[in-house]
């Protein structure tokens, strides 16, 4: 049977430990899809599980030398203290260095060199020896190859400065060199984690324990043990553990966790609460609807796990170079060593230490840090500010948009609409709300939960007898009530069923448009018994949001299923030229596909469920959710956030983004492009300036270093209130 | 020819290092070095001519050659 298992791995520095790992796996018979995220170390597996097991999978990622572990959530071990041997080590190596220059000393310890050298190693860079011999026997050349390459030369070629008097005793490089490392991969480690940590602080937001209702009193108790319809109680202060209503209490929550609005909120019964928010000042009792991975946290939390998983264009540029980097680089080395030695006549000792510096400083890591440490920060920021963003390649995608499509209803307006009034034309105000009310009741569309309003403002809401109830979406929809077929639904719908309006009536019907309002037509088969005017006004921000893309240079259209005069008034309003009305939802689909055709490169923004097929044609879409079951949302970006304005934000945000992943590709080439050279010494005559090994170690883990600080500096930025 | 010198305070690479360049430096190739007993082989066509000279420059940095001796 087909399964996902998702893996948590340890140990991978770069793109090099990904594609070892990639290649190890595709071997397996039953291994259908691997993804790895070098960032969170995780890696999501798709297998047989007929054909290989997990615990094979997780065998062979050992064999090649990485942790494997199921549980995702676990943490491996963090070694306590352990900075403390490399710092040690590295300060006995700048002793060593230094006795070397003193002849009484020297030759005191002269055997003794080798001796503590040979032991410090063997504690130091055990692992590195471990992990390159793996790869080695799987005829792979990773980083740990190349780091046990410059430490073994290092120390063989001092054994024989002391035994055959070679030119070249440098044991303090070799301790340098493996005591960088270590510092260095600690060091990056830590900062690695730190990419992720809205989905760790995510992750630990939730409280464990919690106050269940038993035999009436509340005890605590592990979350884990609450079940849907139990009664939890929240204490002012507390975070709220799960999604559900609100059955006892008033209180104001805080939601900024999960929609990134400041605002507090007033709750009371009836209200929906999310996990993740905070209470504010009242108790709360709730009933319990979703707990854990349902919970709107749970789904956000997948969604940026998700997210990372994948690879954009620059990262699979990032794997090209990979695949040549480690056998150039060797190259290198070799032939800095020829030249240094053979050609310019430099000594031993400098060729030597030349073609291991070359070996050492060489660093795909930065090159393959480069991309993954700012999505990671970047999607977790993005977050923070209520936008969930599906896809890696959202970010590539996005800055190439050249068309943003706008959907007109809950998106340009609130999308609440309102009857503005009932122009009756046969039959009682009553019968006729009531008759209305009965068809929209079942139904999902924004205008039905108008005329509901108005059917209950009017206490003509009661229920009566309905059947064979049939919606055509984009057009309306028809039942029989109390025994009689009625339609209800545009103006289209109104023509397709051949009834059509007096010269007052479409004196009316022009009037309503005109003015930006919604014309709903109520109706039998035989004759026009009503219509509403129902209007839905403009976002506040709506035309700031357009003025700021149009400065921008993008082209803005307005797609909508309501009728094209209301959408031109809309636009009018708006500002914009190109706009479209009365499209069903396939039209809009359609409309989209041919503006693609043309080379644009779409985006559209509507509200999530309605506009699913719009949402999935656009290179790039945008559900303004106003669900709470995110997960279920199309759209390669979900905004939490309901206001117009995060666009603005998410605009600055993706394109900061972008900016932080070319600075951090730029700066990882040019270290590489710069230092390797200089490292190889070749240049010497001519720059007077070389790196020894053990600066060569310290200078890789600055390269991986300052591409996760470059990445983190991501947090700085800040957007506006919203 | 080849000779034997014992240096008896050469005791570490380094040594030998300074060492050997001096002898360089007179183009006399050190063949062997043997830290454990203290001595060297050379080789040298000019059949120690410079040997004097060698000695001082070696004396200058406190290694000093005693018995020399032919070995081939």
């Amino acid at each position: 049977m087909q399964e996902i298992k998702k893996i948590k791995i340890t140990g991978m520095t770069c793109s090099m430990c990904v594609r070892t790992i990639e290649k190890k796996l595709n071997k397996l018979e039953g291994v259908y899809k691997i993804n790895i995220n070098l960032t969170s170390e995780t890696a999501s597996v798709e297998f047989d599980n007929n054909k290989v097991s997990i615990n094979d999978i997780i065998q062979n990622i050992e064999d090649v030398g990485y942790g494997a572990k199921i549980d995702v959530e676990s943490e491996f071990p963090v070694k306590k203290n352990a900075l403390i041997f490399p710092i040690v080590s590295l300060v006995i190596s700048i002793l060593m260095m230094l006795s070397m220059n003193f002849d009484y000393v020297h030759h005191k310890f002269y055997y003794f060199y080798p001796i503590i050298t040979f032991l410090i190693l063997l504690f130091l860079s055990k692992d590195i020896f471990i992990n390159a011999y793996k790869n080695i026997k799987n005829y792979n050349l990773n980083m740990d190859v190349m780091y046990a390459t410059g430490i073994f030369v290092s120390f063989a070629s001092s054994l024989l400065g002391t035994f055959y008097h070679i030119d070249y005793e440098y044991y303090d490089t070799a301790i340098m060199l493996a005591a960088f490392l270590r510092i260095g991969k600690f060091i990056e480690n830590n900062a690695k984690k730190n990419t992720n940590l809205v989905l760790n602080k995510l992750k630990k937001m939730i409280p464990e324990r919690v106050l269940k209702k038993v035999n009436d009193q509340f005890v605590e108790t592990d979350l884990k043990l609450v079940n849907k319809d139990d009664y939890i109680k929240i204490l002012p202060g507390n975070i709220i553990p799960v999604d559900g209503f609100v059955v006892e209490g008033n209180s104001v929550v805080n939601e900024a966790s999960i929609t990134g609005e400041p605002f507090d909120k007033s709750k009371t019964v009836n209200d929906y609460v999310y996990a993740g928010s905070i209470n504010q000042n009242g108790y709360l009792i709730v009933k319990v609807d979703k707990i854990g991975e349902k919970s709107i946290i749970g789904e956000i939390i997948e969604i940026l796990e998700n997210a990372q998983i994948g690879k954009t264009q620059y990262h699979k540029l990032v794997d090209k170079i990979s695949k040549i980097f480690l056998p150039i680089v060797s190259l290198i080395a070799i032939f800095s060593f020829i030249i240094n030695f053979l050609v310019l006549n430099n000594s031993l000792a400098f060729s030597l230490s030349s073609a291991i510096s070359v070996l050492v400083i060489a660093c795909p890591c930065a090159l393959a840090l480069a991309t993954p440490t700012a999505i990671s920060v970047g999607f977790g920021i993005a977050a923070k500010y209520g936008f969930l963003i599906k896809n890696i390649e959202t970010v590539e995608r996005y800055v190439d948009i050249d068309t943003l499509i706008f959907d007109k209803t809950g998106t340009l307006t609130y999308g609440i609409p309102n009857v503005e009034k009932l122009y009756i034309v046969k039959g009682s105000h009553e019968n006729l709300l009531q008759i209305a009310y009965n068809l929209e009741i079942n139904s999902n569309h924004t205008f039905a939960s108008a005329i509901i309003e108005q059917a209950q403002k009017h206490s003509s809401n009661n229920q009566l007898p309905i059947s064979e109830f049939h919606e055509i979406p984009g057009k309306g929809l028809n039942a029989i009530v109390d025994d009689k077929k009625y339609y209800i639904g545009s103006f289209n719908y109104l023509l397709e069923n051949e009834i059509y309006l007096n010269s007052e009536q479409k004196l009316l019907y022009q009037n309503i448009i005109e003015q930006g309002g919604s014309p709903v037509f109520l109706f039998t088969d035989k004759e026009l018994l009503a219509f509403f005017d129902i209007r839905d006004k403009i976002k506040e921000e709506a035309r700031e949001i357009i003025e700021y893309f149009k400065s921008k240079e993008k082209a803005i259209y307005i797609l909508s299923g309501d009728n094209k005069k209301t959408v031109e008034t809309i636009a009018r309003k708006l500002n914009v030229c190109n706009y479209y009305g009365e499209l069903l939802p396939n039209d809009k689909k359609k409309l989209i596909e041919k503006l693609n055709q043309e080379g644009k490169n779409t985006m559209f923004i509507g509200d999530g469920i309605n506009d699913i097929l719009a949402l999935t044609e656009a290179k790039l879409g945008i559900a303004v959710s106003n669900s709470t079951d995110i997960a279920k949302e199309a759209g390669d970006i979900i905004l939490l956030n309901k206001s117009l304005k995060s666009l603005i934000l998410l605009d600055k945000l993706l394109n900061r983004i972008f900016f932080q992943i070319k600075i951090n590709l730029f700066w990882a080439m040019i270290y590489n492009i710069i230092l390797i050279p200089i490292a190889s010494g070749v240049f010497y005559n001519y720059i007077r300036i070389t790196i020894s090994p053990g600066i060569s170690a310290l200078f890789m883990a600055i390269s991986s270093i300052s591409i996760v600080l470059f990445s983190l500096s991501l947090n700085k930025f800040r957007g506006e209130v919203l | 020819m080849k000779y034997q010198l014992e240096i008896p305070n050469m005791s570490c690479n380094h040594c030998v290092m300074k060492i050997k360049k001096i002898f360089e430096k007179y183009s006399v190739e050190v063949t062997d070095v043997n830290l454990s007993d203290k001595f060297i082989i050379i080789e040298d066509k000019s059949e120690l001519k410079e040997i004097d000279k060698i000695k001082e420059d070696l004396a200058d940095l406190d290694y000093f050659v005693e018995n020399i001796r032919k070995i081939e």
